[in-house]
Order: C-alpha cells, then sequence, then structure tokens
C-alpha cells in the first residue's frame, strides 16, 4: 500500500484552517448574537461597551454582581439550573436587563414576581421611530426617550415592581391584532417597562422582541447607559453558544472567558500537523 | 454551475414581490389611529388637561407628506386655540382680537375637516373611521362654542364708555324690529354706524349708517327675514354684536349682545296614514307661518300655496289612479319671513278597498223547487259578478238575485264562491265571498214519512215472505238466515253424525279450516300442516268418521271422544 502524499495531508489542513476561519470571520446572522453586525445581532453594544460574554450561565459565579449588568437574552431557554445561578447572580446585587416577546410572563414567574400583560402590540402612529410598530416610549425616572419593537404593554404588575417606561397617550394596543386602530382597543399612555427588586439586586423587564439590537442601539443607549449606572455590561450568549459554529465564532472573536477552547481546537490541529509532518519526513 | 447561478437568481427574483408586499403591510399609514389621537389632542386642548405637553408631543409625529402637511396645519391651528383660550380666560394679557378668533374658528373647522376626511379616505375600515371622524366634529362644534364665549367675553370688554347702547341683550326672530337706544355722552351731533354681525365669523346682518347727538337716539333696525338670512346662515341659534361706531369728531364705540334664533321649521304634519285613492286629506301643517308650501306625492305635486297662519290645514286629494302601497308624502316649506323651512317627507299607506258587496243568502232553505235564492248587490261599481259552484262557473247579471241548484238529498249543503270584479279603473279591488246554504228537500222528507209509517209494518208482518224473498235474492243479502242454516247444520250433525260432528269440532278447536265442498276429508287431511303426534291420532278419527259416514257397521261415540281427549292431551 503506497503512503499518502505529504502534499495531501499540507492540502487538508491549509484547507481546513482556511474554511475555518472564513467561518469564523464571516458575520453571523443568529439573533441576538455579538458576532451579527445585521439589524438584529447584538454587535454594537458589545463593542460599544467592551462587554463581556457568558456562553455558559456557570460562569454567572465568576462575575462581580455588584459591578456588572447582565443584559438576558436567552430567557426562552433558561433552564431550572441556569436560574439558580441567575437567581444567585441577583441575590449578591446584580442586575438583569431583559426583554422578551413570547414569553414574558414565564421568567418573571420563575423568578416568583408577577407580571400581566396585554393579549395585544402596543402600536403608535404619532410617538414613532419608522414605523407604529416601533414605538417611542418615555422613562420618566430617568428622562430618556426608548424606541421599542412591537411591544406588549403591561397591565400589572405585582410588589417590588415599579413602571420605568411609559409610552405616550397617542399608543394603543392593538387586541385584535390587524395592525390597525380600531374601535373599542384602548389609547392611552402605557406602562411598558418595569423594574424589580430582587433581593438585592434588580431585574428590568420590557416586553419588546428588540430593544439593544444593532438597529435600535444608538436610540436606546441612553436608557442603558442610564441604568448602567457605570457598570461593566456582559452579556447572555448561551443560547447562541449552543450553535456549534456559533461557538466558535464566539470562541474566535470575544473577549469571553472561554477563549481558551479555541486554544484548545488550534492547539490540537497544530499537533496533529506536526505529528503527520514528524511521521511523514 | 451557470444554471445553478440562474436559478438562485430566479429564486431571489420571485421572493422579492413576497417580502415588499409584507413590508407594505406594515408601513401601510395607520389613519384611524391618527383620527383618534387627534380627537384626544383635541379633547385635551379642550379641557385644559395637560394639553401643552400633549400638543408638543403631538406636533412631532413624522408623517408622509400630504398628511403631514394637514397635520402641520392643525397643530398650528390647536397652538393657536391653546393662546387664544389661555389669554381670554386665563386673563393673561389680551392679544388675541375678534377678528382673530373669528379667523381662527373658520381655520380650525377647515383644516380639522380636511384633514379628517383625508385620514378618513386612507382607513382601512372606512367605517370605524368615520365613527371617530364623527367623534371628531362634535369636538369641532364644541370648539366653536368656546370660541363664541371667547368673542363674547371680548367684545364686552372692549366697550367704550362715551356712548351706551340698549337694551344690553334681547332674543330676536327673523323680521324682527329692533329699538336701540344710544345714549351720547359727548356734546355734538355724530356721524356713525351700527352693523349687526354675526358670531362666529362675524356674517353682517345689517349695516346702516347713523347720525346721533346728545341724549338717547332712538334707531330702529330691521332684522332680515328668514327667506333672506338663508342664504347667510343655517339653522341654529347665534350671538348677533350691534356694534355701534362713532366717527367724527370723537372716536367712540359700543357693543350689545343679542340673540338670533333662526330655526329650521321643526316641521309636524298631521295627516291620516291610510288613505284610498281619490280621497280628499287634509293635513295640519305647524309651524308654517309665512312659507310657502309644496306638498308632493312621489314627486306629483298636490298642493302649492302660501301658509299664513300657524297650523295651516292643508287639504289635497290622493290621485284616482294610486296604486295601493306605501307612497312618500313630502311637504316643503320655502324660506319664509320667520322661519328657514324644511322638508319633511311622510309615508302614506294608499289601500285599495275590496268592493263592497251584499250577498244576502239564507242559512237554511226549505223549498219545493230546488233553486236557492241568493241576492248579491255590488254597492261601487262592478263590471261583473261571477258565481262559482261545484256544478261549474256561472256569470250573472250585474246585481241582483241568483239562484243555486239544490240536490235532490235530504240534507244537501250548497256551496258557491260569489267573486265580484270592479269596473277598469276603479279604485276596488274584486272581492270574494263565500255562501253555504243548507237545503232540506221536502219531497225526500215526504218519502221518508212514507216509508216509515207504511213500509216497516208490512215487513214486520210477513217476515217469511220477506225472508224467502231475501233467500231468493242470495244468502249473503240476509244475514239473519245465513247465521240460521250454520246452526241448523251443526244441530244436523251432532244428531245424526256424532262423530263426524265432533271431528269438525276439533278442527274448529285447533284452529284448522274446515273441509271445503270440492275436496275430500282425505285430500282436506293432506294440506294440514300438523305435527306427526297429533296426525296420527287425528288420522285415527278420519277413519272413526269415514266408518260413520260411509259404513253400515257405525263406529261408537265414546271411542271417538277418547281419540279426542287424547289429541287434547296431546296438544296441551
Amino acid at each position: 500500500m503506497p503512503r499518502p502524499s505529504p502534499l495531501l495531508f499540507v492540502m487538508t489542513a491549509f484547507l481546513l484552517l482556511t474554511s475555518l476561519s472564513v467561518l469564523v470571520v464571516a458575520p453571523s446572522n443568529m439573533p441576538e448574537s455579538v458576532v451579527n453586525t445585521g439589524e438584529d445581532g447584538l454587535s454594537m453594544l458589545y463593542s460599544e461597551y467592551n462587554a463581556a460574554i457568558i456562553l455558559r450561565y456557570s460562569e454567572l459565579e465568576r462575575l462581580d454582581p455588584k459591578n456588572t449588568i447582565l443584559v438576558l437574552t436567552s430567557v426562552s431557554s433558561l433552564d431550572s439550573n441556569g436560574l439558580k445561578y441567575v437567581a444567585d447572580y441577583l441575590a449578591k446585587g446584580g442586575s438583569v436587563v431583559m426583554w422578551v416577546d413570547n414569553t414574558t410572563e414565564e421568567f418573571p414567574s420563575l423568578l416568583n414576581l408577577t407580571i400581566t400583560v396585554y393579549n395585544g402590540t402596543l402600536l403608535d402612529e404619532v410617538s414613532k421611530h419608522g414605523t407604529r410598530f416601533e414605538p417611542v416610549v418615555f422613562s420618566r425616572p430617568l428622562n430618556v426617550s426608548v424606541v421599542l419593537e412591537k411591544s406588549r404593554p403591561i397591565e400589572s404588575w405585582g410588589p417590588g415592581g415599579e413602571c420605568i417606561l411609559y409610552s405616550s397617550p397617542f399608543s394603543y394596543i392593538d387586541l385584535n391584532g390587524n395592525g390597525f386602530y380600531d374601535p373599542g382597543e384602548p389609547m392611552d399612555s402605557f406602562c411598558v417597562g418595569v423594574a424589580f427588586r430582587y433581593l438585592n439586586g434588580t431585574v428590568f423587564i420590557i416586553p419588546s422582541s428588540n430593544i439593544f439590537v444593532n438597529n435600535l442601539f444608538s436610540l436606546n443607549k441612553d436608557f442603558l447607559d442610564e441604568i448602567r449606572g457605570g457598570r461593566e455590561v456582559v452579556i447572555d450568549q448561551t443560547a447562541q453558544s449552543r450553535d456549534l459554529l456559533e461557538y466558535l465564532r464566539l470562541a474566535a472573536s470575544t473577549r469571553g472567558y472561554n477563549s481558551f477552547i479555541l486554544v484548545f481546537l488550534l492547539g490540537t490541529l497544530l499537533a496533529g500537523g506536526v505529528f503527520v509532518v514528524r511521521q511523514r519526513f | 454551475m451557470t444554471k445553478l447561478a440562474l436559478a438562485v437568481l430566479l429564486a431571489l427574483v420571485l421572493s422579492l414581490p413576497l417580502l415588499s408586499l409584507d413590508r407594505a403591510e406594515e408601513t401601510g399609514l395607520d389613519c384611524q389611529a391618527l383620527i383618534a389621537s387627534l380627537y384626544k389632542v383635541m379633547e385635551a386642548s379642550l379641557s385644559g388637561n395637560n394639553s401643552a405637553g400633549l400638543l408638543d408631543l403631538y406636533s412631532k409625529a413624522v408623517l408622509p407628506p400630504p398628511v403631514s402637511q394637514l397635520h402641520g396645519r392643525v397643530v398650528e391651528d390647536l397652538a393657536d386655540l391653546h393662546d387664544v383660550l389661555n389669554s381670554v380666560f386665563n386673563e393673561s394679557s389680551v392679544a388675541a382680537t375678534l377678528e382673530h378668533v373669528a379667523d381662527l374658528s373658520k381655520r380650525l373647522r377647515t383644516d380639522v375637516e380636511s384633514y379628517v376626511k383625508t385620514l378618513t379616505a386612507c382607513s382601512l375600515d372606512k367605517s370605524s373611521a368615520s365613527l371617530y371622524s364623527e367623534r371628531v366634529y362634535t369636538l369641532l362644534d364644541r370648539v366653536d362654542s368656546l370660541l363664541n364665549q371667547a368673542m363674547v367675553y371680548l367684545a364686552t370688554s372692549s366697550s367704550s364708555s362715551s356712548i351706551k347702547v340698549y337694551p344690553s341683550s334681547q332674543t330676536l326672530a327673523p323680521g324682527d324690529t329692533v329699538s336701540f337706544k344710544i345714549v351720547v355722552l359727548e356734546e355734538g351731533v355724530f356721524n356713525g354706524s351700527i352693523v349687526l354681525a354675526v358670531l362666529p365669523g362675524l356674517a353682517t346682518l345689517v349695516s346702516e349708517e347713523i347720525l346721533v347727538s346728545t341724549g338717547v337716539n332712538k334707531i330702529d333696525v330691521s332684522i332680515p327675514p328668514a327667506s333672506k338670512l338663508s342664504g347667510v346662515l343655517t339653522a341654529g341659534r347665534y350671538i348677533v354684536v350691534a356694534h355701534v361706531v362713532i366717527r367724527d369728531p370723537i372716536n367712540s364705540s359700543a357693543l350689545s349682545l343679542l340673540t338670533l334664533d333662526l330655526y329650521t321649521n321643526n316641521l309636524t304634519v298631521n295627516v291620516p296614514r291610510v288613505v284610498r285613492p281619490g280621497e280628499l286629506v287634509s293635513a295640519s301643517i305647524v309651524p308654517a307661518e309665512g312659507c310657502f308650501a309644496s306638498i308632493l306625492l312621489d314627486r306629483d305635486v298636490v298642493f302649492e300655496g302660501y301658509l299664513r297662519e300657524e297650523g295651516a290645514v292643508v287639504t289635497f286629494r290622493i290621485p284616482d289612479n294610486a296604486a295601493p302601497g306605501t307612497h312618500y308624502l313630502e311637504v316643503r316649506l320655502e324660506p319664509g319671513f320667520r322661519y328657514l323651512g324644511g322638508t319633511v317627507s311622510i309615508p302614506l299607506l294608499v289601500e285599495r278597498p275590496e268592493i263592497p258587496v251584499v250577498v244576502e243568502a239564507p242559512t237554511v232553505y226549505v223549498g219545493l223547487s230546488n233553486a236557492i235564492p241568493v241576492l248579491v248587490r255590488a254597492l261601487g261599481n262592478a263590471s261583473r259578478i261571477v258565481v262559482v259552484t261545484s256544478s261549474g262557473e256561472r256569470e250573472v247579471s250585474n246585481e241582483g238575485i241568483t239562484y243555486l241548484n239544490g240536490g235532490l238529498g235530504l240534507f244537501d249543503r250548497v256551496e258557491a264562491v260569489i267573486e265580484v270584479y270592479p269596473a277598469e279603473g276603479s279604485v276596488y279591488q274584486p272581492t270574494v265571498h263565500r255562501v253555504s246554504v243548507l237545503y232540506i228537500n221536502p219531497l225526500t222528507l215526504l218519502s221518508i214519512g212514507l216509508a216509515v209509517t207504511f213500509v216497516f209494518p208490512l215487513l214486520a208482518v210477513h217476515e217469511k215472505g220477506v225472508y224467502l224473498a231475501l233467500k231468493r235474492v242470495g244468502s249473503r243479502g240476509g244475514g239473519r238466515s245465513l247465521l240460521r242454516g250454520v246452526s241448523r247444520f251443526r244441530d244436523y250433525l251432532s244428531t245424526h253424525l256424532p262423530v263426524a260432528g265432533l271431528y269438525y269440532r276439533l278442527l274448529m278447536e285447533l284452529g284448522f279450516r274446515k273441509p271445503e265442498a270440492q275436496e275430500t276429508l282425505r285430500e282436506h287431511f293432506a294440506s294440514l300442516r300438523i305435527n306427526t303426534a297429533i296426525k296420527s291420532l287425528l288420522w285415527r278419527l278420519l277413519l272413526l268418521v269415514e266408518r260413520e259416514l260411509y259404513s253400515r257397521d257405525k263406529p261408537k261415540r265414546e271411542e271417538a271422544e277418547s281419540v279426542v281427549r287424547e289429541i287434547r292431551n296431546a296438544e296441551t
């Protein structure tokens, strides 16, 4: 059996490295990913604050809760184990900001916080950014305006909560989901963001599909600055990192606590190459 | 490779329109929400509740060009309104002038109306949009009345003290003459003018040059009649400002506020709601004084003329050819001296009555002749009368007595339908009468009486003869004779043929048919469906019967009875 040509090994290794680099360097299209430079990515949030990311909830233990604010993006995939870490983080005085659309009421109930949202999207044809689906809302205590996307107004919230975001008096709830104002649909100023005191920490809940994504980031930066208060921003990327390619991208291009994985991978590849070369020559 | 690239390109091109459609749905303007927002901001302006902040937010709305211009104009007007109401009612410096407020009132209405119209036109659901636009218009009326008040305030606060005008307030009607007393406090004779203008908008009603001197001057001013005002004003209650200005040598003015009622006649027309063609109908019309009235029945004028007094009674005729059904009577009053006139439409039901007919028929008729007389008399103008009976249709002369045929039975119910048709062009419609007469035929009655008297006693006496006669006719004819025959046959059997009698009785007991005349006993037996146990026993009995019938050695009755008993036992 003839021995394979060394050129084949070199070519294979080269192709592997090139494709990996291309995949890692090519921008992601995963929503709310820090390596996604598109409209729904968080690359601007990440680069603006030189934020840290977490790929597993257990990493929360290593954070300093008093000096960080966690931007929670994976509410819908939060399991009981992850919840334990989040609750711990809050108990130690951390702050969590989250925006949710379809699972608005689930996460707060996991933390025993009660919040009830209206069964309809908040639209505003007067106070808006672009279309009425992106209402401009106001934070009275913080004196900043925020642009939300397909937000859902909060009907009531439990003890320990305080409304921090109010929509304009011209906003209305599209109860029947036709995207237009119909008679009987309430038009008023609604609460669209609540801050809860939870143990020693604070939870900001904003029922909206987006708030800090790239296309809204510059509009909502002031709001984040106000609630951040000089603390470091930590972005939750646990849901995104479940995708292997995304994981590699995150590991390769972020200042995470997990870049050793990339080092390990590259090391393995290098060792394999050296081994092959030494075998052949 | 080229094919693949083409396929990808094609897929992209195909997906483009879908994408753009999806975007259009989201980017389309929600005009209904904009009308509701306008309502909200107007309501806030009127109540003065946080209106400045709301208006500020409202003014920042980013809208596409045609709507944004209209929006901008409305915002400007509302800001102006806010300033005016503030300056007038909150007594900041009185910057607003009467003319400015009047102009604003007009401007606001025009701008809001055109904005709302544009928004209604671009709304997805027109009916709900118009619901909101109606609400906005209601607010507009409230704004108008508020501005009226503002103007009254401005008018009264800018009066001068060198002249006075009386009355300072009075209620007017069109055509009235108002006597103004103008008191001039300065010495001399002055030229001036008196202008009566209506708020809002200050449309001039009367403008007269006057010459006044020191002291009390009486000036009579006639308010134009309603017919002339109708060109300037619509119906309603107005505030009229009487503005007296004296020019040389002193410049002085005074105001008086009057109320003018200019109303559409709230017409009340009393008229019967159900009429007949050709009927003379009276209608009383209130109020009507001094108006020219025209009354139309389905666009045909039935009355025209001046009504001199209130509650005028007008008489008109319903045309003879008016079709039955609902017609609309329209009463129109032209603007008169005092009223603006008006129109009222009243539904009238025109009935076409049935032709009146008198039908007199006896309920019971007894007569030798079977012709039953029935009186038919049409009171209207009948063209023909048709009598329909079971025997056929018969036309009779216009009116008079017609005859129905009674039958031959003792009691005969004679039924007929009498149809009366009105003459051509008559106001009546055909009518149908039903007649039912019980006819008793005396001849039949007499025959029955005779039969009862004579035939039955005869029958009773000659019973035997009757019996024979019946037998001749056939046994079916006489029920009694048949029964008698059967019992006789049974007696014969029991005395002369006891075993055969037993056999027949047993057959009947067991529910089998009896032997017929054309079959032998054996043939009959073969045809019976019996179980084998009884069959052999019955066969034994049959042999005994045959012996009794045909043999000299007659069987004993006891022997046959024992077989019968066995059969009965087996049966049970």
